[in-house]
């Protein structure tokens, strides 16, 4: 079944993450690289600083912000640009 | 946060039941590749669960779902190697069992006419209607205006009546050449 082998992917990606930090710190990486021209370097870091302890709400506030800046659909574009370059170094 | 990881997979599942097949189609519609189709619909499902992990909202999943797929497939190969081309042993498996080899023949050829008459961005409009997404999803899937997106699809209906107009097959026949060229049963091309 696909969604087995899907789920399977997960799994895989899930103990990836769990077993070490480099995963999520690639991630913020990636994050702050798309918030710098926005926020300059010391408020990406204190959005990110925010955010720290709670990755699950990390790309809805970074989202947030972005929105402010450039609106709703580039705000969206920048995020899933981020996550590419996130998931293709990783 | 188990509690919220289970969810995610419930919603990942739903999600998979409602969309991958239509997905697999479009997939294979751009690439005639059922391998490749079903790796970048595999893809863009454990993309899904990862942004979702890591917070991002999804108001529209079914829009989103396609978009990602189409950055895949369009990032991972060159454009030029979309093709207009519709695998001829597609056809057996669309047809009415019930028509004979003639009946089949000109349908095949309709459906050549008919790709022949489409643009690809045509084509790939009228593949994510046939899908069920509205004229705002596939708008944003191709990152166009739903103004142009409407137009794509006049044009393209415009162009299958032409030529079924032109073309001295019955209806059924026309109809047999639509469901040959929406047909998503792709094999990969031998490279």
């Amino acid at each position: 079944m696909p969604i087995d082998l899907i789920l399977a992917n997960i799994r895989r990606w899930e103990k990836t993450r769990a077993s070490s930090a480099a995963q999520d710190q690639l991630v913020r990486e990636q994050i702050a690289e798309c918030l710098k021209p926005f926020l300059g370097e010391q408020g990406t870091q204190r959005v990110l600083v925010l955010q720290a302890n709670d990755n699950a709400r990390l790309l809805s506030t970074v989202e947030n912000i972005l929105r402010t800046f450039v609106g709703q659909k580039a705000a969206e574009a920048v995020v899933s640009r981020a996550m590419d370059s996130a998931i293709i170094r990783s | 946060m188990l509690e919220q990881r289970k969810q995610l997979e419930t919603e990942l599942v739903a999600l998979y039941e409602a969309h991958a097949p239509g997905m697999t189609r479009y997939a294979g519609s751009l690439t005639h590749c059922a391998d490749l189709a079903r790796d970048a619909v595999q893809e863009t499902f454990v993309r899904y669960f990862v942004e979702r992990s890591y917070g991002r909202l999804i108001e529209h999943p079914r829009g989103w779902l396609f978009q990602v797929l189409r950055r895949y497939l369009f990032d991972g190969k060159s454009s030029a190697s979309f093709t207009r081309e519709v695998p001829e042993e597609n056809l057996r498996e669309v047809s009415d069992p019930g028509i004979g080899p003639e009946n089949m023949a000109q349908q095949a050829e309709m459906a050549g006419h008919l790709t022949a008459s489409l643009s690809i961005r045509e084509r790939e409009c009228l593949d994510l209607r046939a899908e069920g997404l509205s004229y705002l999803e596939i708008a944003e899937v191709m990152g166009l205006k739903t103004g142009t997106v409407g137009a794509m699809l006049a044009r393209a209906h415009q162009k299958i009546r032409t030529a079924a107009e032109q073309s001295s097959t019955t209806e059924a026949d026309v109809a047999g050449a639509v469901r040959y060229l929406f047909n998503g049963g792709h094999t990969c091309p031998s490279t």
